[in-house]
């Protein structure tokens, strides 16, 4: 009865490693068609039934493509950081909130700040390690950005957790239950959503990869696999951002259809923001940063911090 | 040659055309600035009060979960110990069970000699490990070392 338990969270981490994979690729498709609406066009609709199929379609297309690599690579750096980006990326989804059959975490919050951490190593050391100036530029660029909006992000955080007073995320929902966060504390919320644009290199702050100065950023010696791996790792946190957002902001996790309404209406504003904003510029960014969301969230700590003396 | 049929020539409307509209459309703003921050601190002043009401409602709910986990606790123990010794009986008369072909044998010694040499005659020492499971089956003393060990 003991193994079986343990035979059951494994099941369960199968299945939720699946479900990811399988959002993921819904998203792209989801992407791809906003997208093409946004600019009047149709987007996929030829593969399978009205292009339900298009992003299995990709994904074996990019599977049997030839992975290149360069000559003076590091290859060992070159070829297993996209690996490590992508197992991080699924292992910060075992913080998704469940009530059986899954990992609880009690300091789910740290764990997630963690992963979310060394999740930029992956992307310096791919970048430095594909031998490019391109890529190198690229992989500065969006390790700086995700440095900096990390710190913001955990302090915009902190206003949260000192709301709860507990590092589990599933007593987010515990103290939404009358009022959802995000009334109040709306401006942290705004921060939080554009921080998590920033952080996931989403379209306003994709300097990663902006095209007119480097080619395609930290990805550009990356061909199959590789990429792959990289464009998953990076949907898959844009997954799990808008699924953190839902939780912290939107009234949590209900055991409920519409907890994963939220959820893809979120994603659904990932995408729309980058069907319709213009790329921002990198130093009015690294000053959005430093200069604006951190003075504002530490302000909101305080405030929050005292309202929560108050209260006790 | 005919006569050249009145060709149409291609010009503006009589009166000419409308004027452009050049003039910058800004949005609509259906706020001003201070119906804004007033609207924000309302409702944040509202979210705030609801937010008090449900943490003293959580406060009052681990209160309770607490006393009720106080109340409960001597009854969980009482009952423990109770099962303990329920154990200990059937451990007994397994041993007795096992060993009444064994001549000279005595439940609880070492053919009469004593474990404890030191100790008054009917104290009471608790059984290792190995001792207490010795009876069981050898799957479930498995489980239960594989647990003792793991907590």
């Amino acid at each position: 009865m003991f193994i079986l338990d343990i035979y059951l969270i494994m099941i369960g981490l199968l299945i939720l490693i699946v479900g990811v994979l399988i959002g993921v690729a819904y998203l792209t498709l989801l992407e791809r068609k906003v997208l093409g609406y946004i600019q009047i066009r149709k987007g996929p609709n030829k593969v399978g039934f009205m292009g339900i199929l298009q992003p299995f379609s990709d994904g074996i297309k990019l599977f049997t493509k030839e992975q290149t690599y360069p000559n003076f690579s590091n290859y060992i750096c070159y070829y297993f950081s996209p690996v490590l980006s992508f197992i991080l990326c699924l292992m910060i989804w075992m913080l998704i909130p469940y009530y059986f059959n899954l990992v609880s975490f009690n300091l789910g919050i740290l764990f997630f700040l963690s992963c979310t951490s060394l999740g930029v190593y992956t992307v310096m050391v791919s970048g430095w390690s594909s031998n490019s100036n391109y890529a190198l530029l690229g992989g500065l660029r969006a390790v700086a950005q995700t440095i900096s909006y990390e710190v913001s992000l955990a302090l915009i955080l902190m206003s949260s957790i000192v709301m709860i007073m507990d590092f589990n995320l599933l007593m987010f929902s515990l103290y939404q239950s009358m009022i959802w966060f995000i009334f109040l504390m709306f401006p942290l919320g705004l921060c939080w959503m554009s921080s998590s644009l920033a952080e996931t290199n989403r379209t306003p702050f994709d300097f990663a990869e902006g095209e007119s100065e480097l080619v395609s950023g930290f990805n550009v010696e990356y061909s199959s696999g590789g990429f792959v791996l990289i464009f998953l790792a990076e949907y898959s946190s844009i997954l799990f951002m808008s699924l953190l957002f839902t939780l912290i902001y939107l009234g949590g996790f209900n055991l409920s259809i519409f907890f994963y309404l939220k959820l893809s209406l979120i994603s659904f504003l990932f995408v729309w923001v980058r069907g319709t904003l213009p790329r921002y510029r990198y130093d009015k960014l690294m000053y959005l940063s430093w200069k604006s969301y951190l003075p504002v969230s530490l302000n909101f700590l305080l405030f929050f911090l005292g309202f929560k003396v108050f209260l006790i | 040659m005919e006569a050249a049929v009145a060709r149409k020539q291609d010009l503006p409307p009589p009166g000419g055309y409308k004027p452009i509209p050049f003039k910058r459309v800004p949005a609509k703003t259906l706020f001003s600035g201070y119906t804004m921050f007033a609207g924000y601190f309302g409702i944040t002043a509202f979210a705030m009060y609801l937010y008090s009401l449900n943490y003293k409602q959580i406060v009052k709910d681990e209160i309770e979960m607490r006393s009720a986990k106080m109340a409960i606790f001597p009854m969980l123990l009482a009952e423990r110990d109770r099962a303990y010794l329920k154990q200990l009986r059937k451990n007994r008369d397994a041993e007795a069970e096992l060993m009444k072909d064994v001549p000279g044998w005595e439940v609880g010694t070492y053919y009469g000699e004593k474990i404890y040499k030191l100790l008054p005659p009917d104290s009471f020492v608790d059984p290792i490990f190995h001792e207490y499971y010795a009876h069981s089956r050898s799957w479930e003393w498995y489980q239960r070392a594989y647990l003792k060990l793991r907590s």
